[in-house]
């Protein structure tokens, strides 16, 4: 009787484990631009509820990101610039979220009306991503050198790897001002000084893209969170983060 | 070496031997004043200086942040012209590098003080030596083996040193990116050539000092 007893029970332990197994292999697995932790959590969030699949994301610079996609299999969706991720090579397709904004905030107290003010000494530490891993610290570089100023503020330049480590630095004023993008400044509001839109002409267009990554499994998770950011619900959360 | 950037090494070595040197001046001067003088707050600063031993670096790491940097608690009472750059700086790392051996330079240094017997330097004394010549002609060649065992352990952890850094130097690539801190970049970007490279180097480094320590009879 016993004997019966524990061999069903086992049977059942390994049936719940291969269920387990199964409701794992239904998990969105996404990597995303560091700059875009917040409105991605939010939509993750808000497309777990609805159709209740799990979501995970892990967040980087660009660089972080594509090492991300090679090493972890199960990662189906990449986000972040199109110009960035179209060169890895690992997507099968694009598509559009929205569009990209350099956005330039100084520290609390510290008053700015143009980029071109970033001259003056009262300036003395300016805060950028990575210029090369990262969109935005691309953006800001291009857009220092177009506008004449990456000799003159070369010394002043504290390049970290994130835009959510310039935001930190900014928001203790560690730095005098930091190149973020809007969804990030947007979350600066109240913490920091002023904020001002790099203009457009500066640097190259940010298009906001979700790549799905070649033949990875959780296909159907990533096409009904694709089909999810076309929705209104999506669009709402990514304008209010400025996107 | 395999093309990777070279600035983390003397980086590194300029940041360890300046914390090396504090810890000998500082680190010994606190041990000998911890072993020999019974004063109120002597229990305060024995955990204070124990504190970066269980407390998690991160949080120290912050905590140091909060204190030192541009608005630091600490910082901030000084006239603007005179407030140190800490954060962002190799002054910064070197400060890590520091706190995170303090405790491991003050113990065994304390208690090699400590193990000294009294009657050594009561007989010196009664010869005419002055305490600050009873310290240079005993207590120092009698403790110096537990004072070096303490400042390898010191060297070694602030080799290894990332928490307190990453916070205090901001972690920038070419002014405050350690050999450690390189190795997570290097990870982090897929750079598995230079990553290995910089581990085995790390890795050597730690080996000497161990062996050096076991020869000692410090380990």
């Amino acid at each position: 009787m016993k004997g019966i007893f524990v061999q069903r029970f086992l049977l059942a332990c390994a049936a719940l484990l291969l269920a387990a197994n199964a409701w794992a292999a239904d998990t969105l697995l996404v990597a995303a631009g560091a700059g875009y932790r917040k409105p991605v959590m939010e939509l993750l969030e808000d497309f777990s509820k609805s159709s209740g699949i799990r979501t995970e994301a892990s967040f980087g610079n660009m660089k972080q990101v594509e090492t991300q996609a090679r090493q972890n299999p199960d990662i189906s969706l990449l986000i972040g610039d199109r110009a960035f991720l179209e060169p890895m090579g690992r997507a099968e397709r694009f598509q559009h979220l929205g569009t990209g904004r350099l956005v330039l905030v100084t520290a609390r107290g510290q008053a700015i009306a143009s980029l071109a003010d970033l001259r003056e000494l009262r300036f003395k530490r300016i805060a950028l991503p990575d210029r090369t891993k990262a969109v935005y610290g691309n953006a800001a570089a291009t857009c220092l050198a177009r506008l004449g100023l990456a000799q003159p503020l070369a010394e002043r330049l504290v390049e970290v790897a994130t835009v959510p480590q310039v935001s930190a630095y900014v928001a203790t004023g560690e730095v005098d001002a930091g190149f973020l993008n809007r969804t990030e400044a947007l979350a600066l509001q109240g913490r920091a000084g002023a904020a001002i839109d790099a203009p457009q002409d500066c640097y190259d267009p940010i298009e906001l893209s979700v790549g799905v990554l070649k033949g990875r499994a959780g296909g159907a998770a990533a096409r009904a969170f694709l089909d999810y950011l076309a929705s209104p619900a999506a669009r709402q959360v990514l304008e209010r983060h400025g996107m | 070496m395999l093309g990777c950037p070279g600035a983390p090494l003397p980086l590194t070595f300029g940041v360890v031997a300046w914390s090396m040197g504090l810890q000998l001046v500082l680190g010994t001067a606190l041990a000998w004043l911890l072993a020999r003088r019974r004063f109120a707050g002597r229990g305060l600063l024995d955990a204070l200086v124990t504190l970066p031993l269980v407390f998690p670096p991160i949080v120290l790491g912050y905590g140091l942040l909060l204190l030192l940097g541009r608005q630091g608690w600490l910082t901030q009472w000084l006239p603007p012209p005179l407030r140190p750059e800490i954060v962002f700086t190799q002054t910064g790392l070197v400060v890590a590098a520091f706190v995170a051996g303090l405790p491991l330079m003050v113990k065994p240094a304390q208690a090699a003080f400590a193990g000294i017997p009294p009657r050594l330097r009561e007989a010196a004394a009664l010869l005419g030596h002055r305490p600050w010549s009873v310290f240079w002609r005993i207590d120092v060649p009698l403790a110096r083996r537990g004072v070096a065992a303490g400042l390898v352990l010191a060297g070694g952890r602030g080799l290894g040193e990332v928490g307190l850094s990453l916070m205090l130097g901001g972690n920038i690539a070419g002014r405050t990116e350690t050999l450690s801190l390189a190795i997570y970049n290097h990870v982090m970007d897929g750079s598995l050539a230079c990553a290995n490279a910089l581990s085995l180097l790390l890795a050597g480094i730690a080996a000497l000092a161990f062996f050096v320590l076991r020869r000692w009879g410090a380990l």
